[in-house]
């Protein structure tokens, strides 16, 4: 018996072996909650979606089979519970089917959403790296700063934004700007934190090699880009690094370069 | 001869917040080209500042230095030294090669230079086959010599260490003492080495300097009679112990004038 289990898994391919694969790794599991989404997503649709079609069928005066029934539920033209293959109808019919500048598009309603978000992301970086530089430049600006920056992250920025891009507007800021700001004004600190937090990596032992080599922030652009990918706060390529990163007793890594080869590195926790 | 570096009368005193400490206190030295001069002593004799002040880490607080007829900062602007750190401060995101590329990158050497410099200062401290390898895949020794090599990279004349095997164990340390001694013959360099073990100075240097601490200072300079060409087991000569009787000597005078202060 177990003869022919191991003879079935070493060819590698046999019912047997991929059920066993199945049932040993992650994918069985991962199916059966969707499949059990799905289930329960298309009972409740005929359950939400019954009353309205039980009037419909009324005044058509139709008798219908359960079947046709059910049928119905799930293809209303304005359910209250869409099912998952009229969500991916529609998004088809009003992205690709849809004319691109056409106010129906779905994706340029997602440019509108996407430019003002990347606009704020925009200003949020520059905004984030700009403190986070005068942060770590010195001590006053650190501890007049910091509390401030704090501070804002307490206020309810979204549900006072229709007061902000209406005061905004008062005072001549319309269109993209009010809107960029709001996403501004969330994305900046973690930008901030990451990078206070990057640009201090740096070990004085580090420090103390770059100055040996007389690396003046003019000749060696490496002192900055030293301190710039320790405070990358990106993850990627963790695979790979993953044995320092664990002796490090984190798993944060990073990616940095000199646009000619890009290289992982870890970051410091120390 | 030429005097690599001098010192005379230097005194280095730290402002802490307990009040001043002399890290160093009129040390006249002369280190000629070609000597491999330890330094040994114990913890907070100045060992390490009197190489920090070499590499104008440390500002002296009186007396002069001069390396190559300069002043450090002057040296230090001319790369006329390489420091070994007593951790090797590899960049964990960047291979041994490119780690040793560093200090060549900084100073603009131009590509084919720079590899031609990477092999054969990967070479000289035996680590050619590991150009690809990152520093978390290398022995703590692996690492250490990967440090020299980048040390080594932009051929300065003087090379400043400071306690570079001190992290690492005996079999390891007694094998890199060796490498090391065949590196300085090979490359005819200078070296100040800080240690505080009493056969490592012993069997590395042309000459030992004994310090003491508080205040940090030189208590003892001896000129070693032992040949160029060490075997390991030269350690067991009656010439060799004879040195290393007299370090001994050395640090334990050191330490009864702290007792009698």
């Amino acid at each position: 018996m177990s003869d022919i289990a191991g003879q079935s898994a070493a060819t590698g391919f046999s019912v047997g072996g991929v059920i066993r694969r199945l049932w040993q790794g992650s994918t069985l599991p991962v199916i059966i909650v969707l499949i059990a989404i799905f289930v329960f997503w298309y009972a409740m649709a005929i359950q939400m979606n019954a009353s309205w079609q039980i009037r419909l069928n009324e005044r058509a005066k139709a008798e219908v089979s359960t079947i046709t029934f059910i049928d119905q539920t799930w293809n209303q033209k304005k359910p209250v519970l869409p099912t998952p293959h009229q969500i991916v109808g529609e998004i088809w019919n009003a992205t690709v089917m849809t004319k691109i500048d056409s106010r129906r598009s779905l994706a340029y309603h997602a440019w509108v959403t996407l430019s003002s978000t990347l606009l704020g992301f925009t200003f949020g970086t520059l905004l984030g790296i700009g403190l986070a530089i005068i942060i770590i430049h010195n001590d006053a600006s650190n501890r007049s700063l910091m509390p401030w920056i704090i501070a804002s992250q307490t206020v309810p920025i979204l549900a006072i934004a229709p007061m902000v891009v209406v005061g905004l507007g008062a005072v001549g800021i319309t269109g993209l700007v009010p809107k960029s700001l709001i996403s501004m004004y969330l994305s900046f600190f973690p930008v901030v934190v990451g990078m206070v937090k990057g640009l201090r990596s740096p070990q004085a032992l580090e420090l103390d090699l770059m100055r040996t080599y007389y690396a003046s922030p003019g000749s060696g652009v490496h002192a900055v880009a030293l301190a710039f990918c320790h405070s990358l706060p990106v993850r990627l390529d963790a695979g790979r690094h993953r044995h320092f990163a664990d002796r490090r007793g984190c798993g944060r890594t990073l990616q940095c370069g000199r646009g000619r080869s890009w290289c992982a590195a870890a970051h410091r926790v120390v | 001869m030429t005097a690599v570096v001098s010192a005379k009368d230097l005194c280095l005193t730290f402002q802490t917040k307990d009040g001043p400490v002399e890290a160093l206190k009129d040390v006249d030295l002369a280190i000629e080209k070609g000597e491999f001069v330890s330094f040994i002593g114990p913890s907070g004799c100045g060992k390490t500042t009197f190489l920090r002040v070499l590499a104008d880490l440390e500002q002296p607080s009186s007396g002069d230095i001069i390396i190559n007829g300069e002043t450090p900062e002057n040296a230090r602007k001319d790369r006329a030294y390489g420091y070994v750190f007593q951790a090797a401060a590899l960049l964990p995101w960047r291979t041994v090669a490119d780690n040793v590329a560093l200090p060549l990158e900084i100073m603009g050497y131009a590509q084919v230079e720079k590899e031609k410099r990477i092999k054969r200062t990967l070479d000289l401290v035996n680590l050619s086959g590991f150009e690809k390898k990152f520093p978390w895949q290398l022995s703590g020794g692996m690492q250490q010599r990967a440090s020299i090599a980048r040390a080594l990279a932009f051929d300065a004349d003087l090379l400043l260490m400071d306690e570079p095997f001190g992290a690492l164990d005996e079999i390891v340390r007694d094998h890199l003492n060796e490498q090391l001694l065949k590196l300085w013959a090979d490359t005819k360099k200078t070296i100040c080495f800080v240690t505080h073990s009493i056969p490592e100075a012993v069997y590395l240097s042309t000459k030992i300097v004994v310090m003491s601490p508080r205040p940090g200072r030189v208590t003892d300079i001896i000129e070693s009679p032992l040949p160029k060409e060490r075997p390991l087991e030269i350690r067991d000569t009656p010439e060799f112990l004879e040195i290393a009787h007299r370090v001994r000597e050395g640090l334990r005078a050191g330490h009864s004038y702290e007792e009698d202060a």
